[in-house]
């Protein structure tokens, strides 16, 4: 607060308060302070020495009452505020401003403290959706990510599920192979039944073993290899389809350049190799591999040669070449059952 | 009954004043709580003079032409302005009746009723009961208690600190702030129509919440409540410490946001407040 009183002007207003009514000191500073609604408040420490210079000035006296001073105006103190009665009036005025003074400042205060809460809380508003929104990203995100997760453990459990199948599908396949050699007999109900050692398939999966052989592609000459065999049943299955229907003549002609080529393959490709576990083979592996080669055109010229039929036995007798040809050099040796068995 | 009319400005003090009224059309009005003798203050006039009376203690501020219920009379264009400060007990009752003039009350501790069209409301350290009423007029209060009833189409609400026994707040896009604490059983209720509610209570406070918005956002800072999401409503309910309290607050498009707020800054306004309550006591 701006000094409310100028020069000489607190002696006035304290002349001009006991000239109202003879006051104690405290008093006086008490309504000092309610006039100017405590934006000033003297201390007794200014008042007091003041109203004492006055006495001795002989503008005021005082009385002892229940020892405390009371103070009066003189008739001199009087002649004083007369004289300075503009002054006075101005004080007044200046007094009634410095009080509309506290109304401002009060607005002003509050004004100020309410615009840095507003602003607070709208940052801390926009801060708590900020976070809340973040929390729902992240919840999202892990979200997403578990089920990503979730995703991936289906896909690879599918994988290794699918690869089982796979297995599995290869040994249906044999299986049907085997019913159609078994139905050249002409005992189909047996075949169907039969087959009864099926349980010697049970462990195909063991086929994986042969060293050298991978499942998965890209193994090298295995891979081609399976190519090739694939390609040849497909060429050979189109061969046959373009000649129409598959005589019997042509039957057992096809299965003599089979076996004959399958013979030159043994020797002159895996010649070597053979001649260490040789015992039985030209016996078994013949029999198994022409068996499943077999198959489809055993099927086409035996049964109905109906398209549907055909292209059904078509596929899955290439899915047999697929299957068995890999196996098929190979099974020579320790594998006589099925083909024993037809 | 003394009666005065003032065109020009003025003070007057009186030996008693049990009731305060005021009717003012523009310019501002003060209502300060001092323990001195009651006193008005005219600062200024212009137009039609003020015609104040005290009646049995009764202290009324207004326009001769103006009758207490013409109040739809105030709206017609005119050039009524004054600035009045009126010094009062802070027990006494107050009433203001402003169209567009700016209201200040300071320190009352009774009941402070205000109602204003366009004119904003300032209150700091009124305790007792307000009652605020506007069209498009803000109220800004701080170090409030009591009771805070607050009515507004477009006004907006702060109220920046103190302890609130009740708060019943209405508006229509008015936005409401509130930085404050709970009496013990105190009851908190907003509502809005698109206007958006902020609300901080300290870590501390118990309360039973359930804050609501159609189709605005509904977001707190405290722990341990029930947030809820569904087509119609986004709510936030729970109980904060034993639930003394109940703070409810309710919107159709508004935002609603419960905020904590922390010791620290707790401890910061307070401190404020009493340095400066102490200067102006």
């Amino acid at each position: 607060m701006s000094p409310v009183f100028g020069h000489g002007r607190l002696r006035l207003y304290l002349l001009k308060l006991l000239d109202e009514a003879p006051r104690h000191g405290y008093e006086v500073i008490r309504l000092l302070q309610d006039r100017f609604m405590g934006v000033y408040a003297p201390s007794p420490g200014t008042i007091y020495p003041r109203l004492a210079r006055l006495e001795e000035e002989g503008l005021l006296t005082h009385d002892d009452e229940d020892g405390r001073k009371i103070y009066r105006i003189t008739d001199k103190g009087r002649e004083e505020i007369h004289r300075r009665l503009d002054e006075l009036d101005d004080l007044e005025r200046e007094i009634t401003e410095s009080v509309s003074g506290i109304a401002r400042e009060v607005k002003e205060d509050v004004r100020e403290t309410v615009r840095s809460l507003r602003e607070e809380l709208t940052w801390a508003t926009r801060e708590v959706h900020r976070e809340t929104k973040q929390s729902v990203h992240d919840q999202a995100r892990q979200t997403r990510d578990e089920a990503r997760e979730r995703a991936r453990r289906v896909r690879e459990e599918l994988r290794l599920a699918r690869s089982g199948a796979t297995g599995q599908a290869r040994e249906e396949d044999h299986r049907g192979a085997g019913q159609e050699q078994e139905r050249r007999p002409g005992d189909e109900k047996g075949a169907r039944r039969g087959w009864g050692d099926r349980a010697a398939w049970e462990d195909w999966s063991s086929w994986a073993d042969w060293p050298g052989r991978r499942r998965r592609p890209g193994s090298g000459a295995n891979a081609e290899f399976e190519t090739l065999a694939k390609e040849f049943g497909n060429e050979l299955r189109w061969a046959i389809r373009q000649a129409g229907a598959l005589g019997e003549g042509a039957l057992e002609e096809l299965r003599g350049i089979l076996e004959d080529a399958l013979g030159r393959i043994r020797s002159e490709v895996f010649g070597p190799l053979k001649q260490q576990g040789e015992a039985g083979s030209s016996e078994g592996a013949p029999g198994d591999t022409a068996g499943s080669d077999d198959g489809a055109p055993g099927e086409a010229a035996s049964g109905e040669p109906s398209t549907e039929d055909a292209r059904h036995d078509a596929n899955s007798a290439q899915e047999s070449v697929g299957g068995s040809a890999g196996p098929g050099p190979h099974d020579t040796g320790d594998r006589p059952g099925p083909a024993a068995g037809t | 009954m003394a009666r005065w009319t003032i065109d020009q400005p003025t003070s007057l003090t009186f030996d008693g004043v049990v009731a305060l009224r005021i009717r003012l059309v523009s310019g501002s009005v003060a209502v300060l709580a001092g323990e001195a003798a009651p006193r008005l203050d005219v600062e200024s006039v212009s137009g039609q003079p003020l015609l104040v009376t005290h009646d049995a203690g009764i202290l009324t501020i207004t326009y001769e032409d103006m009758t207490w219920d013409g109040v739809l009379g105030w709206l017609r264009p005119q050039r009524h302005s004054a600035t009045v400060t009126v010094t009062v007990p802070k027990d006494c009752p107050t009433e203001l009746g402003i169209v567009n003039a700016a209201v200040v009350v300071s320190g009352m501790s009774a009941r402070t009723s205000v109602k204003s069209v366009s004119g904003g409301i300032t209150m700091d350290g009124v305790t007792g009961s307000i009652d605020a009423n506007t069209v498009s007029g803000d109220v800004e209060a701080q170090d409030a208690g009591g009771e805070v009833a607050f009515k507004t189409v477009s006004g907006g609400l702060t109220i920046a600190g103190g302890s609130l026994a009740r708060l019943d707040a209405k508006t229509v896009n008015g936005r409401i702030i509130a930085d404050v604490d709970l009496a013990p059983a105190a009851v908190v209720q907003t509502a809005t129509v698109s206007g958006d509610v902020a609300v901080r209570l300290p870590a501390s406070a118990s309360a039973r919440v359930d804050l609501r918005s159609a189709s605005g956002r509904v977001e707190t800072t405290f722990d341990g409540l029930d947030c809820r999401r569904k087509t119609g409503t986004t709510s936030v309910a729970g109980t904060l410490g034993t639930g003394d309290a109940r703070l409810s607050a309710s919107t159709v498009s508004g935002t609603v946001t419960l905020l904590r707020r922390n010791p620290p800054a707790g401890q910061e306004r307070p401190a404020v407040g009493t340095e400066k309550e102490g200067k102006r006591r």
